[in-house]
């Protein structure tokens, strides 16, 4: 194969290449981090407990109730969607996606939890997810961007 | 008071690091998919470009036939042409037909459909008709041997590809120029093979090879230091080529002296 010809091909697999390897690093060490933060803050002493009940335990003095929400929009960046494309390929886990969602998920119940102690709650019942994708730029497997909601009833006690 | 909320373990709704290795694994096997796949494609249209009937070549380059100017000088060029190519045994399926452009450049070259185009400046240069028809002879051989539409095929499955891996996506731009810019030359594997059929042509039509590497002598003066060593080139080095004629005509015991003709006032 002549070099010409090679590069004809080569030079933009090398551009694209590029590309990638800087959304790479890039992910890479903003994934990190933001699971960092995340770990760092579920695990911080005094945080709010969160349950899937939806009954709060009949021991409890009648507290008052209240809706708390925590809401994440989360966009799949090019070389995620690249990644996930090749994934479509070969099948198998969508890794690329997955962590994205997990990372969604664990933030937005990070915001109840805000949302509870700032109306000075140590408990939220009846935690529900609720996720929606949002439409990309009406290109090829569009899924632009996706929201992911927590909700639950708080129970600010009564002193 | 039983209710708690305990840390579950990392790495259980997502896989850590799983996307970097995805990533990883994905890209390089993609590329090398893809390099796999195009190997492939030159190989399989290369190969089986040979039975693509030569009528289609023709249609695809009938339009040079109307640059074509009845001189005298083309006149001798395709007389001499035909006569290579009855010693060198053109597949009697192929026709040949000698155009000629008003351009300094010493060169010729051979096209679809079985066209040759020789520069004014080769009919310039070379000292003898041996000379003239040598290169003329290397460029019959390309067609004997239809390496134009090996390459055209080639050409036509790296743009197809280029277009189903870039076409829908931003790079397609960059693939797209890249595209334009590529003219395919010919492998060296094409070349040598164009030289040895040459150098038999010559030595059936005149009985002797002398004067056949003449243009080569020439470009080896030219040549400068600074060239590209022969496995970056397409074209083989100048050197290596008078050497393997010479190896060749000793090796056939091809006869390296004898009378020169010299080319007709015509076509200077």
């Amino acid at each position: 194969m002549n070099t010409l010809m090679s590069l004809q091909l080569l030079g933009p697999l090398l551009f694209g290449l590029v590309l990638l390897a800087t959304g790479f690093v890039s992910g890479r060490i903003l994934e990190r981090r933001h699971y960092q933060r995340i770990i760092e803050a579920e695990t911080r002493p005094g945080q709010v407990m969160v349950f899937s009940e939806r009954l709060p335990p009949p021991e409890l003095k009648p507290p008052h109730t209240q809706l708390v929400m925590g809401s994440v929009v989360v966009s799949v960046d090019y070389f995620k969607r690249f990644i996930a494309a090749l994934r479509l390929l070969v099948g198998g886990r969508l890794n690329s996606y997955e962590s994205l969602i997990d990372r969604a998920r664990r933030e937005a119940l990070l915001r109840l939890r805000e949302e509870a102690a700032a109306l000075g709650a140590d408990r939220v019942f009846n935690i529900k997810f609720e996720t929606a994708a949002i439409a990309g730029r009406g290109r090829e497997n569009s899924v632009g961007s996706l929201e992911v909601l927590a909700y639950g009833t708080v129970l600010i006690p009564q002193h | 008071m039983g209710y708690q909320n305990r840390q579950p373990p990392e790495g259980i709704n997502y896989e850590p690091q799983g996307w970097q290795r995805d990533f990883i694994l994905l890209v390089l096997g993609f590329a090398a998919g893809l390099a796999l796949l195009t190997w492939l494609v030159i190989l399989v249209l290369g190969w089986s470009a040979r039975w693509i009937p030569f009528s289609w070549e023709q249609s695809l380059s009938a339009s040079l036939n109307e640059q074509r100017e009845p001189t005298e000088r083309t006149g001798y060029l395709q007389t001499l042409a035909d006569d290579l190519a009855r010693a060198g045994g053109l597949n009697p399926e192929l026709s040949l037909v000698v155009h000629h452009q008003a351009q300094d450049t010493v060169n010729a070259f051979a096209t679809l459909g079985g066209h040759i185009i020789v520069l004014d400046g080769l009919l310039e240069k070379v000292e003898s008709e041996q000379g003239l028809a040598f290169v003329l002879a290397h460029e019959i051989a390309h067609i004997h041997y239809r390496h134009p539409l090996q390459n055209a095929a080639r050409q036509a499955g790296l743009g197809l590809i280029s277009a189903l891996v870039f076409g829908r996506s931003d790079l397609n731009w960059i693939a797209g120029s890249g595209g334009q810019l590529a003219m395919l030359d010919y492998s060296r594997d094409m070349e040598r093979e164009a030289d040895a059929w040459a150098l038999q042509a010559l030595y059936n039509h005149y009985g002797h090879v002398a004067g056949a590497d003449s243009l080569f002598r020439w470009l080896a003066e030219q040549q400068q230091a600074g060239a590209l060593p022969e496995w970056l080139s397409t074209h083989p080095d100048t050197g290596a080529r008078l050497e393997r004629l010479e190896q060749l005509s000793t090796a056939l015991g091809y006869p390296t002296d004898g009378p020169l003709t010299t080319i007709p006032s015509v076509t200077r």
